[in-house]
């Protein structure tokens, strides 16, 4: 069996009866326990006895994938790459979790992530970075570390990650792979570890178009436990996906984006060539200017933060996961608990959070981003007046080298520039590959539409995915 | 230019319930500075007070009674007792 076949190649072999569910299961079992121990992509791979589902009709009987570790499953271990939670059991599955198992899904494990889903490189994970398939020295980009890597080196043909101001499309970018941010509340979060709660959204990773919005089709659909979820039917996303774009279709290239400082050539380039691509398919290209969209990093940094310090203010050792300092009396326990248990990199995020929501401040930072949100939430909605669709490279930069940009937080922060802008505005982008650079590491581009534009985002892409080969092609050694 | 000292990343600190080494104190201080410098370009921003900042819609849902597995989720806890938390005498 070929490792890196789609998950519509693998349903149909199983249709024609060429292979059964279970020997697909033990197939990327095995690919898992073997690279694993290469990349770190998962933090734990169930028992293989356990692998099995009773579902016999569903759209992912016998298909294999893995959570990210933010992410309930029942009875396992939910770390979220944190020593805090390192011996916390999820007590229910999430509302994604339980819609996956009901398609027939097999889950394999939980991938690795940045603690809290806190980092854009994977490296601030507790258990140890993950490394990019493409080439080791790099990183595969974060938070979704794990299932990203897991995806592009061909161990499973899908896996969740979740994002919250580019953990989801970065890593898909950096790995070659297509990822999909959602419109706010389209899929629901009950089962979702918070972060920054305004923009957390669960998002598919997968090799090709097709399966995104195959695995997206079956997340989708309103969730009464999650009151931020959008009250919208099931909706079955591949059902657009014919290879033509829509006539008379309008595509606004964000010209800031490829103007801004710092865009690395070769990512600029590839970007223009899909550009191209497009135009020959038949859309009609547009430049637009989308001049407030530099604000979001910084409405970003204000808002995820002051959310993350009020969400994280729950672990403090009495509910959940580690005590620590018990003996020292109440208020030396969460401290003790919290200093061991939390990373570096989530005190700083806890630690601007309270700084811009302290009396005195809560006016100039948090009101002030709130506002400027506003803005750039206006301004997409005036640029959609005008094209159906946005587009932009999904980073301004090439995969990470390890070990390097995270040694400088502000320069990995603004590394997310691309991608921040959608989540301050709650709508949609997909991120598919659009080529590689000249020493072989994945570039990435991204569509770019109106809430709920799922299903046209999905069809152009697939349009201009099936008019390409970089969906193709493999990382060498898997 | 944003002064962001030592005594004020300590005073966050506490409300945070977060110890900091001491020797992490500088560039801990260091890098929130760096961000606080760069989140002032919002300083320069004057959105309109026109504009819709919140997108709130109430939700309804049906105010039905469902069992909850409050073993379960007690057995999660660090240290519990007689279906309650227990934690460290303030008293």
């Amino acid at each position: 069996m070929n490792s890196f076949l789609s998950i519509k190649e693998i349903k149909s072999l199983i249709q024609k009866k060429q292979i059964l569910p279970q020997e697909v299961i033990a197939f990327y079992h095995k690919r898992l326990k073997t690279f694993n121990p290469q990349l770190n992509v998962a933090l734990e791979l169930f028992n293989e006895r356990e692998l099995t589902t009773n579902v016999t009709q569903g759209p992912l009987v016998g298909i294999p994938g893995l959570l990210k570790d933010n992410i309930a499953q029942e009875g396992k271990i939910n770390s979220c790459g944190s020593k805090i939670l390192s011996n916390y059991r999820a007590t229910y599955d999430a509302t994604v979790t339980q819609r996956l198992k009901a398609a027939g899904a097999v889950i394999l494990g939980r991938t690795n992530m940045d603690e809290f889903a806190m980092g854009s490189s994977g490296e601030f994970s507790a258990y140890g970075p993950t490394l990019n398939p493409w080439n080791g020295k790099y990183s595969p980009g974060g938070s979704s570390s794990g299932s990203a890597a897991a995806v592009a080196a061909g161990l499973v043909p899908w896996a969740l990650g979740t994002e919250t101001g580019g953990s989801v499309r970065q890593p898909a970018a950096f790995c070659g792979i297509v990822g999909l941010y959602p419109t706010y509340g389209r899929f629901s979060r009950n089962g979702l570890v918070a972060f920054a709660s305004s923009t957390d959204e669960v998002g598919p990773l997968t090799r090709t178009v097709y399966d995104n919005a195959l695995i997206a089709s079956i997340l989708s659909g309103h969730d009464s436990l999650d009151s931020t979820s959008v009250s919208q039917p099931k909706t079955d996303f591949t059902k657009l996906l014919n290879g033509k774009i829509p006539s008379g279709l309008k595509i606004g290239i964000i010209s800031d984006a490829l103007q801004s400082q710092g865009i690395n050539d070769e990512v600029k380039a590839a970007f223009e060539k899909a550009v191209r691509q497009l135009e020959s398919l038949g859309a009609t290209i547009k430049t637009i200017s989308l001049s407030d969209l530099k604000y979001g990093i910084s409405v970003y940094f204000i808002l995820s933060r002051a959310e993350a310090a009020s969400n994280l203010a729950r672990f403090d050792g009495t509910l959940y996961g580690q005590r620590r300092g018990e003996e020292q009396g109440l208020s030396a326990m969460y401290i003790a608990t919290r200093d061991e248990g939390f990373g570096d990199e989530v005190k700083r995020r806890i630690l601007l959070g309270n700084y811009v929501l302290a009396a005195g401040h809560r006016e100039a930072y948090y009101a002030k981003a709130m506002r400027v949100r506003a803005l750039i939430r206006e301004e997409f909605e005036n640029a959609f007046s005008d094209v159906d669709v946005l587009i932009s490279p999904t980073t301004s930069t090439l995969p990470f080298r390890i070990g390097h940009e995270s040694k400088d937080p502000l320069a990995m922060y603004i590394s997310d520039y691309f991608t921040v802008p959608m989540c301050i505005a709650g709508i949609p982008a997909l991120s598919v590959p659009c080529g590689f650079s000249e020493s072989g590491l994945p570039i990435g581009f991204q569509f770019i539409g109106p809430r709920l534009a799922e299903p046209l985002l999905y069809q152009v892409a697939y349009a201009y995915e099936q008019s390409t080969d970089h969906h193709l092609k493999t990382p060498a050694g898997f | 230019m944003i002064t962001f000292d030592k005594e004020e990343l300590l005073k966050i600190a506490e409300l945070s319930a977060l110890k900091l080494e001491t020797e992490k104190l500088d560039s801990f201080a260091h890098d929130l500075r760096e961000v606080l410098s760069y989140i002032s370009e919002l300083d320069a921003v004057e959105p309109p007070q026109t504009l819709d900042i919140h997108l709130h819609v109430n939700v309804f849902r049906e105010d039905k009674i469902h069992e909850s597995d409050s073993a379960r989720v007690l057995a999660q806890a660090p240290h519990q007792k007689d279906g309650y938390f227990v934690v460290p005498k303030i008293l």
